[in-house]
């Protein structure tokens, strides 16, 4: 690093100001809480499977087994990859869906949010849900966790 | 007294800092209140580095900063990230993705002792330091040590010889005769001539280097890769066991 470039970025500029913020990733989640008969919904990191968020339908906080959801999805969407490349199958995955006899899950990837990609994993009552709403739903979510366009991103060099 | 128990002991004394692990090859937890707002690690890509990579079209310019940034040389780095932030010209909401997932990865090196440089042997606290990137949402002490097991779990369950310090190299030949990579494969594959490791492709693409071993392990897996030096003992090309494939759930529900 150059002692010209660390002139004209002052350290003082990253200096911390005591603001507490808003969790933007949360409130973007919580607006799954709209789609009818949600029990959990997380935001999954499908490279690590770890949980970036979650939420469920009433409290905020910890959601039970969101851990092992999240860990099986990232398998399932491993899979899913492994089955398609092995078919030379062009095509690329919407969305997982996983019907049991009280419960949906859903599996929504995300491609380019992230580093490289999120998913959406969501645990619907099944009695309670319409499906095809609920899809639709989730892919409106996209856009509020997708970064901006590599355009929009101004080019910063630190030396 | 051990990293841990410092850490829990700070964490019921709710304080508010950061606590720095093992010197200059270790990392530093930042804590908020008693609860870990981030953790950061020489050994792993920060946050700055997740938000800087797309910003370097040049690889070769972004090699040389990796250089610096390992060295523990952070500060311009950061800084210029602020910058991204403040601009809007990284979304909020992305940056926070960013931050936790660079978050747990530095965790990992730094409480999970998975990397022999970085053995935890010394603690030391500096009260009211701060992280440059403001967490939006800090995390309970046991809900990233949970993290941190999980992970252990989960890189001691790799195969063929793939671990996040030992250097992985390309194969001659495919073991068959197509095979297709998604973007970020192809770029790993790219990356491992045989001198870099799974934690060195992590930081030439600007990911976490948790992922990156893993995805390193599956490329292994379907014979693209190998690790340094020679092949593994075993051809790649054997039918993989069930357990390999499901290698998060095995590994949390183990």
């Amino acid at each position: 690093m150059s002692s010209r470039r660390r002139k004209r970025i002052g350290f003082n500029s990253v200096t911390n100001v005591d603001v507490v913020k808003e969790d933007v990733v949360h409130r973007a989640l919580a607006r799954l809480r709209s789609i009818h008969g949600l029990i959990t919904a997380s935001l999954v990191e499908p490279n690590s499977a770890q949980v970036l968020e979650s939420v469920d339908a009433g409290s905020d906080g910890k959601v039970s087994a969101a851990t092992t959801f999240a860990a099986g999805a990232c398998d399932i969407v491993q899979v899913i990859g492994l089955m398609t490349a092995s078919l030379g199958d062009p095509d690329e995955l919407e969305d997982v869906i996983i019907t049991l006899g009280q419960r949906h899950h859903l599996i929504t990837p995300l491609p380019t949010a992230g580093t490289d990609g999120l998913l959406i994993v969501v645990t619907l009552d099944r009695a309670h849900t319409n499906l095809a709403m609920a899809r639709q739903q989730l892919r409106a979510l996209g856009p509020l966790l997708d970064p901006p366009s590599p355009s929009a991103v101004t080019p910063s060099r630190v030396r | 007294m051990s990293a841990r128990a410092r850490l829990l002991e700070l964490a019921d004394e709710h304080a508010t800092g950061a606590l720095y692990l093992n010197g200059r090859r270790g990392g530093t937890i930042f804590l908020v209140h008693g609860r870990i707002g981030h953790v950061e690690s020489v050994l792993t890509p920060g946050v700055e580095a997740l938000l800087l990579r797309p910003t370097y079209p040049n690889e070769r310019i972004w090699a040389d900063l990796v250089l610096t940034l390992r060295r523990g040389e952070t500060k311009a780095a950061a800084a210029a990230a602020a910058q991204l932030l403040r601009h809007g010209s990284a979304s909020p909401v992305n940056a926070e993705i960013l931050r936790r997932i660079a978050m747990a990865d530095a965790a990992l090196v730094t409480l999970g002792a998975v990397l022999r440089e970085a053995a935890p042997t010394r603690a030391r606290f500096r009260p009211g330091e701060k992280h440059w990137c403001e967490p939006l949402r800090t995390f309970a002490v046991a809900d990233v040590l949970a993290e941190v097991h999980r992970r252990t779990g989960v890189l001691a369950g790799l195969t063929l010889g793939v671990q996040p310090d030992r250097a992985v190299q390309r194969v001659p030949t495919l073991p068959i005769e197509r095979i297709r990579l998604t973007a970020t494969q192809w770029n790993i594959t790219r990356s491992a001539d045989g001198g870099n490791t799974p934690l060195d492709i992590a930081w030439l693409l600007g990911r976490d280097g948790f992922a990156t071993t893993v995805a390193v392990h599956q490329l292994a897996r379907i014979g693209v890769l190998t690790a340094a030096p020679g092949p593994p003992k075993s051809p790649s090309l054997a039918p993989v066991p069930a357990r390999h494939v499901t290698i998060f759930l095995s590994a949390s529900t183990r």
